[in-house]
């Protein structure tokens, strides 16, 4: 179980993550949504180590990570929301780092790796610099390098950002996969219809703050409304999108 | 800490020196570590080989003064080390720390900073002794044993002479190596995040263009070094390169003891260098880490001092938005900066030494130099935009140029030539004005100044005649043939621009009326130019037989 108690994030005076709390249980997909700019990325860069917390703890079946980051991070797998890679190494040589910087053995790196880059539809690639990958391609291999140690925690960030239609449906039903042998999940994207599928759990963060934390049909009962798109317009969009979308459009138009 | 995690940070931190995101794939690792090290090595071997002759000769007959042309020989050895180390290492200088990337990526792994700070010193070691032993080991092996002959070798033996080959250049390396690191582990450590940020490409390229003078300067201190012996000036000792050269003379004695004193002066710059670089470097790496992966992405640009100074110069909108992009692409390319600014060092290099004339050892100014020297530098710029146009910026982005590419090559052609004259020759005449109206008086040096700009936009006219490209926009390398016919060209043409154009200025100074007709004269020329210029070739954004390319037959 993962913990998340009272975590801020404040940049100089911006306070972009405030005083958020909740908890990640195994066997459970966590649907983690919010408009661009809301904090989702910055709570997940605190949870992976890559920002330090101005307040708040993080509890790893019980223990505050920062007692042991390097054992916390053994069991997590991360897929960030940018594709960050060592563009000149191939698919298959950044599988070999990441598992050998993860302490797997040898022959386990390399049978695990390309057994994941066939399943991922990567074999042919796995030859090839990342620099010549298209954007999905480089989604999964970094859905490979998360998946590779089989860890307990996974943080997927955007994580089928790229994909296309097959793989999309593949990633869908690996989320499933996963949550039943388990694992906690915490699933971040703006593909409400995915999120409404496959999360058991959902929790909206907007400006910096959690507004809902519930399952979807906890939610959908809460607020009478029919559908996640709808449950998530009423509780962080209070633009008249419609009105703004026709202002666009006259402008186009105008000399 | 694993040796395995420590052995693959390592491996991994030692491939970034040689990949960095502007090289995407292609040649192996391998390949260009050992084109680095070939290109390092040569220059030494050369050096060497090319003393054998002078060597012998002294050897059969020791002529007077014999030592100081040892000595100067010796100079050229340290100044190479020095420079291609110190060189080296400024490229480098974005890698000398882990970057963003690289946090971004290993912070998630089960990986401690402790062993990426261990990973990061041991691929910097692993750097250093490669750029070391290259630059330095086939001389420090060759030169002694072709030495062997000289009266104070023999006298000396091949051991202390191999010691003392090996410490002046092995130290002169090491020196450069320390203080380029250390200078950044102390900007690490004194600066604010955001100064840092803002202060250290300027850092960058100002180090890139002093170890580009410091070799090509070679001639000019090389022979000023016995009257400056002489002298004893106080700051004779702030040159390195005569500190190693000194060095060399605590195990070989030479005739004087200033150089010895040198020597000393060397070890003991070298030892506060590696005490600078360990103190700030460990200190910095810590601070480093944390304000890497905190630094704001999103903070707006500042804006610039002078902004839309010459947005007066393009006239249509396709042209407008041209300039606009190459000025903008400059000023936020940092490779494209860097690399203009070795290109300028160069030739002002060449420059300095043409204006700069000795007579009996003492440095005076050269009337001729004095006026070639402008023309020197203005050559380099423009061929340097010429190259440096031709290396994209971000290459799939070039997309936005050929779906509104509606035959603009007018316009594309026009927009080149103006971001030439605003970024490159502009710029330089200004930094010459000083020196011109110091030099010949104010009325004379204003006149110099406008014979200058219009020199450059000719010269500009003439190099950009067959370059239908939106700057930075196509990825356009020639062949093999090309390069070697473009070096060739190239050093005819600046040594002959250069002088063949100072010449002109002379005969314009004489009458005034002439400059006048110089000027009229050009813009004439210009506006013809303008005017005649094929407007068949439409711009390209891709190589234009990329198969034939691949296969090299062009």
């Amino acid at each position: 179980m993962l913990e998340i108690c009272g975590l801020t994030k404040r940049f100089r005076s911006l306070t972009v993550v405030d005083n958020v709390s909740f908890v990640l249980r195994p066997g459970e997909i966590t649907g983690y949504l919010g408009p661009n700019g809301s904090g989702k990325s910055t709570t997940v860069k605190m949870l992976v180590g890559l920002l330090h917390p101005s307040a708040g703890r993080i509890l790893f079946r019980g223990r505050d990570i920062r007692e042991d980051p390097a054992g916390f991070k053994r069991c997590l797998g991360y897929v960030p929301e940018e594709p960050n890679l060592y563009s000149y190494l191939t698919g298959l040589e950044y599988l070999q780092l990441a598992g050998r910087l993860r302490g797997l053995e040898e022959g386990g790196i390399n049978r695990k790796a390309n057994e994941l880059l066939e399943l991922l539809s990567l074999g042919e690639a796995r030859w090839v610099p990342i620099s010549a990958y298209s954007k999905g391609m480089k989604q999964r291999v970094l859905i490979a390098a998360a998946l590779l140690h089989d860890p307990d925690v996974l943080i997927f960030d955007e994580a089928q950002s790229g994909l296309d239609i097959a793989n999309g449906l593949l990633f869908r039903h690996l989320l499933q996969a996963l949550a039943a042998r388990g694992k906690t999940i915490l699933y971040i994207s703006h593909v409400l219809e995915l999120v409404e599928k496959v999360c058991s759990r959902v929790i909206v963060i907007y400006k910096g703050r959690i507004v809902a934390d519930d399952s979807v049909e906890g939610m959908r009962g809460l607020m009478n409304l029919p559908s996640l798109e709808e449950i998530f317009t009423q509780l962080v969009q209070q633009v008249d999108m419609a009105g703004r979308a026709g202002a666009i459009s006259a402008l186009i138009g105008a000399p | 800490m694993t040796s395995t995690v420590f052995h693959e940070l390592r491996k991994l931190f030692f491939s970034r020196f040689f990949h960095n995101e502007s090289s995407a794939g292609g040649d192996g690792l391998e390949t260009s570590l050992y084109q680095l090290l070939g290109l390092l090595a040569t220059p030494g071997i050369l050096a060497a080989m090319a003393l054998l002759p002078t060597f012998f000769a002294i050897s059969a007959h020791a002529r007077a003064g014999y030592e100081w042309e040892l000595r100067a020989d010796r100079l050229f050895f340290a100044a190479w080390s020095f420079s291609a180390t110190g060189f080296a290492t400024f490229f480098e200088w974005d890698m000398l720390f882990p970057d963003r990337r690289d946090f971004l990526i290993l912070t998630p792994f089960p990986v401690r900073p402790a062993e990426i700070f261990g990973a990061k010193l041991a691929a910097l070691g692993m750097l250093l002794a490669g750029i070391v032993a290259a630059t330095n080991l086939p001389s420090a092996l060759l030169l002694p044993v072709i030495s062997m002959g000289l009266p104070d070798a023999r006298q000396a033996g091949l051991a202390r002479v191999l010691a003392a080959q090996a410490a002046s250049t092995g130290a002169a390396a090491l020196f450069a190596f320390l203080a380029v690191a250390g200078l950044q582990g102390l900007m690490v450590n004194v600066l604010n995040p955001r100064l840092f940020r803002k202060v250290s490409p300027a850092v960058q390229m100002a180090g890139m263009s002093l170890m580009i003078l410091s070799l090509l300067l070679f001639p000019l201190y090389s022979m000023m070094m016995r009257s400056l012996a002489a002298q004893h000036p106080d700051w004779m000792a702030l040159f390195p390169c005569y500190w190693f050269t000194g060095l060399y003379e605590i195990f070989v004695p030479g005739p004087g003891l200033r150089f010895r004193e040198l020597g000393w002066l060397g070890i003991r710059a070298t030892a506060v260098a590696a005490l600078v670089f360990c103190a700030c470097w460990a200190a910095g790496f810590r601070r480093h880490y944390r304000r890497t992966l905190e630094a704001e992405d999103t903070a707006p640009r500042r804006r610039s001092l002078f902004p839309g100074m010459f947005d007066w110069m393009p006239d249509e909108p396709g042209e407008r938005g041209i300039f606009r992009f190459a000025v903008r692409t400059l000023a936020g390319s940092l490779k494209h900066r860097l690399f203009l600014a070795s290109y300028v060092s160069v030739g002002f290099s060449f420059g300095i030494l043409s204006v700069v004339s000795l007579r009996k050892g003492q440095p005076g100014i050269s009337a001729f130099g004095a006026r070639a020297w402008p023309m020197l530098v203005l050559f380099f710029v423009v061929s340097g935009f010429r190259t440096a146009f031709q290396f994209p910026a971000e290459p799939a982005c070039n997309w936005l140029f050929r779906i509104c590419d509606t035959g603009w090559e007018r316009a594309a052609a026009r927009a080149t030539r103006k971001a030439v004259l605003a970024m490159g020759i502009l710029p330089a005449v200004t930094a010459f004005l000083p020196f011109e109206v110091w030099y010949w008086g104010i009325g004379t040096g204003l006149g110099h100044a406008l014979f200058e700009v219009c020199a450059g936009v000719l010269l500009t006219e003439v190099l950009f005649w067959n370059f239908p490209h939106v700057p930075f926009t196509c990825a356009y390398s020639p062949g093999r043939v090309h390069l070697v016919f473009l070096a060739g060209a190239y050093l005819y043409g600046f040594t002959n621009y250069a002088f063949r154009m100072a010449e002109l200025g002379v005969w314009l100074d004489a009458k005034g009326f002439r400059m006048i007709g110089f000027v009229l004269g050009s813009a004439v020329v210009t506006a013809a130019w303008q005017r005649l210029r094929r407007a068949g070739e439409p711009v390209r954004f891709e190589s234009a037989r990329p198969e034939l390319e691949a296969l090299d037959l062009s």
